[in-house]
């Protein structure tokens, strides 16, 4: 038993509470079952205490952190859920699988609670596109996405992709998924009643992922790692389509009383924790399970086969829900039933295997780890960007920034996402965020992800609000009033006090963002240990925030729409390099401070922009985010391939005012007719104003600093991926 | 683990203590007798493949929930048992009449019983194993009615399992006798699956495939164990039919491209062309090879393939 | 006018062809499930896009064999119209009811982007409406679009005007550019002998509304409509 217990992941403490709690030696069945179930990834024994800091309510959050997905009402007796997950270690080792399972996975969280899957983001993040394996690693997930996603027939409408050498050891595949439906579908994963019958749905159980969540996520990689390639699991998105509709159908027929998908740890999970959700027990007949291959007790219950469903179900509804099921071609097999009590019961041919409180299962242990300020921190924030040498054409620092990896046009991914799929999408990929339209109301959603990793690294603090500020403003450049968000909060290994530091620091600063900004935050996940050989990845939360259009038409993208439009920023430009994308790929350095955050200026410019666009005054917005202003600009001319002639009037060096990375500031178009009002909004926000120029012609032209063509800033960020790629 | 002192020696094999409480081993003999010891023999390498075939039937049964004796195989002999007190009445379950049975009931040997046929048997050497009524082992005092009712119970079970594992195997299993005992007040069968007690006929050939061979002096008894145990051990049953789809001539093929030109930059300069296909295999039984290969064109027509686009080559595999 | 939409296990854009049906054309539009063997009473028949049966094997290979596809294949013999879309175009392929085959894209990836097709023939059910030559701008989204034939169905295709939508180039041009996935004389939609069985790569229902960026799909749609109320 000793070292099953060691190579299952738990420590001689976590062993010692077990027995404690059972008043015995577990089974080994048991010890499998707690080994996942106290796994980092399934308890989130190092992130809970942190975590509980975070504003999570708002009158219109239906449902906060705990269930499946988060929920917010959008009015029209709507409620949209949403979620996003990692899915990083499975995808470092096979790219396409762990990706694609990644999609099922989140898909399925947002289903179980009773919505239709209506979209999906996938924020990324790779080491460097020099070395065949991650080009390798690149093209496996993204395909992987596309091939689970668009058998789904769910549109991948946004996303993001950054590449640094940091995340060279570990890639970060997170994926975000929104559903819609009516708030009286609103189905909670807890088992109650009983006497109600257990239903397992979906596919049969194999040894995909045996072990996967205790043994990948919670551990670090090293070189024993390629071994460990035979847990990852591989996905079916034909029977997760089935499972959809045929959930969605039973969900609509009103047949469930509880409805839980098995993800990590599979039935294990699911099983305790619907029944310490619903407060009832379960008994479970193990050998009802329909399975791929021969397999022992132990291994059903670790398996992380995909596609499959638990739902509780009262005996008079049975055959109608078998029934469901048939139609569909699925499996449902009745495999167990609640009972009175806390105990999870679960038999093999009439032996009892396992016999424990449901309730201990789901909650494990809580730790306090000790956190240390990282020494680098003084050294990185010491670096003063006047010394720099800056070079003198800034129409070659321009193109070479957006033909870099980062900030170049992503097309030749979201091309291979199927986009438009639902007829919902309104605002495709390419903008500041993704609009899908709510069909039989006048509303829509915007939706965007977010994550700087270079700021949090410089600042977790100041970092972490950035990111949530930036979420926020993406949200609202495409004209939504941002309402809740969810999160992945990506970082090395807790038992590391500074990287623990960077994590508490990094949530504090989330919820006083969040706070301040008035967003709950209704879901999220954390992923850990995502270091090899010692080095960690930035410290890299990722947010995903979802705003609400009131109205169809007051959507916008970041493109010129006309000429002879006044361009204006809203929001002053300061000298601040630090963290830059020009001071990385000029420099190749990440260095100084994050820029400034002030989230009560930041309300007001998100305000005074929601607010022109509302008015008709704002026609197009854009975020001035990596690469600055410079950058915001060009794409904006890119868009429709309509030009600007600008004359900015700064205290700042051209450079710092072309690509530095001020926070809190918006590129918009308007009318002159509308200057005045615009300011009126702008001022009584104590919003600065900045007319910048015109729109027009076919080129881009900055005072005597920048002076392009359309054509030749298209030819520099379009292509650009393609050619990195072929190495 | 220690084998230790001499417990029980029956005719066809050896009980031995050992040093791990309630555990015993079975060590089974080249030994073999009939009609109540009166006719003796040996069959070279019995002991090897009844303990063996023992092994695979006792694991396939534990795994469908039925619970025996048997914990491991300790060498090509022996196997590693839990100790039970035995009961002293042998179960026989008939599915088609041959032997006694046939006699007893007066039908031609080999006629398939209605429904399979549960019989009770003494286990008395001196009084020759005779068959016994509910209320004789009433009587004897060998068992109770709910014992008898578990006992029956497993045999029909066991019977569910074997008689189509077996028939997969082109073997009919006409008839069995099986042993039961209790360990910690549950009963659980013992002894041994061989064809020392049970009737198995080839189903093409209507072979004797068993002891009776020994029996009725037909020759060819060690082979014919040996075929069993082969048979038994064999994974892969049945046809197995390989079928390779690649792209029609004159297709483009893509993927080929793709492949070809990433085969030549990566230095592989004597490659001149790819094509990717499919590979499928397909598992089939009870059909002869030439009607599979028949049979396997039409799905390759029908599904497997788009003859639009695609070639096909079948390969079957006996 | 009735349509049916026949959904089978994988389709994934019945919704959205029938929310045009119902929402924007506003005629009558039921689904039909892929077991139904009764489509009578329907004038036309839609086979959406998807991955029916998850593309597994080859794409709509399995769903040619649902049990509504023999009363699809009687309905289009007496001429009733069948539109497949898609997975839809590459279901009725593998059905035999149009000829040719669908092989993968040559980039080997799956693609999602608006393309530019010719209207190459307007004596059609399904183009009467569009002039000829015009240029519309529907989407396409597939993995699976290169189609093929031999030399002899092709001849047949293009002597027999058969050959319905190309791809083409902003200026109505079949360029080698244009065509997004390699498919044999840019062939982006043909119809069967008797023009009632119309199959296409884009999708026209996601080009339906102004609100989704072009309207251009709207022409089938409305050509079909016009088909049937002249025919009585």
């Amino acid at each position: 038993m000793a070292e099953l217990y060691q190579e299952l992941g738990l420590t001689e403490d976590e062993y010692r509470d077990i027995i404690l709690l059972l008043g015995r030696e577990p089974s080994k069945v048991e010890l499998g079952m707690y080994s996942l179930m106290w796994s980092e990834h399934c308890s989130y024994k190092s992130s809970k205490m942190v975590l509980s800091q975070l504003p999570t309510r708002a009158s219109y959050v239906l449902q906060g952190p705990g269930e499946n997905a988060g929920i917010i009402d959008i009015g029209g007796g709507l409620a949209v859920v949403f979620k996003m997950e990692s899915h990083n270690h499975p995808s470092a080792v096979e790219p396409y699988q762990g990706a694609a399972t990644g999609i099922g996975g989140i898909v399925r969280d947002i289903f179980t609670m009773g919505a239709r899957p209506i979209a999906c983001l996938d924020p990324l993040r790779f080491g460097t596109l020099d070395s065949p394996r991650m080009r390798y690693l690149f093209g496996g997930v993204i395909a992987g996405i596309a091939g689970y996603g668009n058998c789904l027939g769910i549109p991948t409408v946004g996303g993001d992709i950054y590449f640094d050498e940091c995340y060279e050891g570990n890639i970060l595949v997170n994926v975000m998924c929104i559903g819609i439906m009516p708030k009286g579908n609103l189905i909670r994963g807890q088992a109650t009643g009983v006497g109600n019958a257990v239903v397992l749905m979906g596919n049969r159980t194999g040894r995909d992922g045996i072990g996967g969540a205790s043994i990948l996520a919670s551990q670090e990689f090293d070189e024993t790692s390629q071994e460990k390639r035979p847990s990852v699991q591989v996905g079916d998105p034909f029977t997760e389509k089935l499972l959809i509709e045929a959930c969605l159908e039973l969900l609509e027929k009103e047949l469930l009383v509880g409805l839980q998908d098995l993800g990590a740890a599979g039935i294990s999970c699911a099983c305790s924790e619907t029944a310490a959700r619903g407060g009832v027990g379960m008994k479970i007949d193990l050998e009802q399970v329909p399975l791929r291959e021969e397999m022992d007790p132990f291994e059903i219950m670790i398996s992380e086969s995909q596609e499959r469903m638990l739902a509780i179900v009262e005996p008079e509804k049975l055959d109608e829900v078998l029934g469901v099921c048939e139609r569909w071609g699925l499996n449902a097999v009745v495999i167990g039933e609640v009972t009175e009590g806390d105990t999870l019961e679960i038999s093999w041919y009439g032996e009892k295997v396992v016999e424990v409180p449901a309730s201990s299962l789901a909650s494990g242990p809580v730790y306090d780890r000790p956190a240390e300020r990282p020494a680098y921190l003084d050294e990185v924030q010491s670096f003063d960007a006047s010394t720099l040498d800056h070079p003198s054409d800034l129409n070659r620092v321009l193109l070479d920034l957006v033909s870099g990896p980062n900030l170049c046009d992503k097309r030749m991914v979201y091309e291979q996402y199927d986009h438009m799929v639902q007829l919902n999408t309104v605002v495709y990929p390419g903008s500041d965020a993704g609009v899908l339209r709510v069909k039989g109301t006048s509303k829509a959603l915007a939706v965007s992800c977010d994550g700087n990793s270079r700021y949090v690294y410089l600042d977790p603090y100041a970092g972490t609000q950035i990111v949530v500020a930036e979420a926020a403003r993406n949200v609202v450049a495409a004209g939504g009033v941002p309402m809740a968000l969810t999160n992945c909060l990506n970082f090395g290994n807790p038992e590391r006090p500074d990287i623990f530091w960077q994590f508490k620091e990094s949530v504090r600063g989330l919820a006083d963002a969040a706070r301040h900004l008035e967003l709950p935050v209704v879901s999220g996940n954390v992923s850990f240990y995502n270091e090899s050989f010692g080095t960690s990845i930035y410290p890299t939360p990722v947010m995903g925030m979802v705003g609400l259009i009131g109205n169809l038409a007051h959507r916008r993208t970041i493109a010129f729409p006309e000429e002879g439009l006044l361009v204006v920023m809203l929001g002053d430009t300061k000298d601040e390099l630090g963290g830059s994308e020009y001071l990385k790929l000029i420099h190749d350095m990440v260095a100084g401070r994050p820029p400034e955050i002030d989230l009560r200026m930041e309300k007001g410019v998100q305000t005074t922009c929601i607010e022109g666009i509302r008015r008709g005054i704002i026609l197009s917005a854009h975020d001035c985010s990596e690469g600055g202003a410079a950058v915001a600009l060009l794409e904006c001319c890119c868009g429709d391939g309509i030009g600007a002639s600008l004359d900015v009037e700064t205290g700042l060096a051209p450079i710092g005012w072309l690509f530095g990375e001020s926070q809190s500031r918006f590129v918009v178009t308007l009318r002159e007719e509308d200057l005045e009002s615009l300011r009126v909004l702008a001022d009584t926000r104590g919003v600065p104003l900045h007319v910048l120029g015109r729109t027009g012609g076919d080129r881009l032209v900055i005072n005597d600093w920048i002076d392009l063509a359309v054509g030749e800033m298209r030819s520099a960020r379009e292509g650009a991926l393609e050619e990195l790629l072929k190495g | 683990m220690e084998k230790k002192e001499l417990i029980y020696e029956g005719k066809a094999k050896m009980v031995f203590a050992t040093d791990e409480p309630g555990q015993v081993i079975h060590e089974f003999k080249d030994d073999a007798t009939a009609f109540d010891g009166k006719k003796r023999g040996t069959i070279a390498g019995k002991g090897t493949t009844n303990a063996q075939m023992s092994d695979i039937i006792f694991r396939i049964l534990e795994k469908r929930g039925i619970h025996t004796h048997h914990i491991k195989l300790l060498s090509e002999t022996e196997m590693v048992t839990w100790w039970l007190e035995m009961f002293k009445v042998e179960l026989i379950v008939r599915n088609y009449a041959a032997g006694s049975l046939a006699k007893r009931l007066g039908y031609a040997e080999r006629t398939q019983m209605k429904s399979p046929l549960v019989e009770f048997y003494y286990k008395s050497d001196e009084l020759g194993d005779p068959m016994l009524s509910r209320e004789h082992i009433h009587e004897l005092g060998l068992a109770s009615d709910a014992q008898l009712d578990e006992m029956a119970a497993i045999a029909l079970k066991v019977n569910d399992i074997l008689a189509p594992y077996f028939e997969a195997r082109g073997l009919v299993l006409a008839d069995f006798k099986l042993e039961f005992g209790l360990r910690e007040g549950r009963i659980y069968l013992g002894d041994e699956f061989s064809p020392d007690i049970c009737r198995l006929w080839d189903i093409e050939t209507g072979e004797i495939m068993d002891k009776d061979r020994f029996r009725q002096d037909l020759g060819r008894v060690e082979e014919t164990y040996a075929e069993v145990l082969r048979r038994v051990k064999e994974e892969d049953f049945g046809l197995k039919v390989s079928i390779y789809v690649s792209p029609k001539k004159g297709v483009l093929d893509p993927a080929g491209q793709a492949a070809l030109g990433a085969l030549k930059s990566l230095g592989f300069g004597e490659v001149t062309g790819v094509q990717i296909g499919k590979y499928i295999t397909l598992r089939l039984e009870g059909i002869d090879a030439e009607k599979a290969g028949e049979r396997v064109g039409e799905m390759c027509e029908r599904l497997l393939a788009n003859p639009i686009i695609e070639d096909y080559r079948i390969d079957v595999e006996a | 006018m009735r349509f049916g939409v026949v959904v089978f296990p994988g389709s994934n854009c019945e919704m959205d062809c029938y929310y045009v049906i119902d929402k924007v054309l506003r005629e009558d539009v039921d689904y039909v499930w892929h077991q139904q063997t009764d489509v009578s009473s329907y004038d036309c028949l839609v086979l959406p896009g998807g991955f029916s049966y998850g593309d597994y094997l080859r794409c709509g290979a399995i769903a040619r064999f649902s049990p509504v596809m023999e009363a699809v294949a009687a309905f289009a013999r007496e001429g009733g119209l069948v539109i497949g879309i898609c997975n839809g175009f590459q279901i009725l392929l593998e059905a035999g009811l149009l000829p040719g085959a669908m092989l993968r894209n040559t980039s080997l990836s799956f693609i999602c982007r608006f393309v530019n097709v010719r209207v190459e023939n307007t004596d059609s059910p399904w183009t009467n409406a569009a002039r000829p030559g015009q240029v519309l701008r529907i989407p396409i989204a597939h993995g699976e679009g290169n189609y093929t034939a031999d030399k002899a169905t092709h001849d047949r295709l293009v002597g027999e005007g058969r050959i319905v939508l190309r791809y083409c180039d902003e200026d109505g041009e079949p360029t080698g550019t244009s065509n997004p996935n390699g498919s044999l004389d840019n062939i982006a939609g043909i119809c069967n002998e008797g023009f009632n069985v119309f199959g296409l790569m884009p999708h026209p229902e996601r080009a339906s509304e102004d609100t989704l960026g072009s309207t251009d799909g709207l022409l089938l749609w409305e050509s079909v409509m016009a088909h049937y109320r002249g025919r009585g």
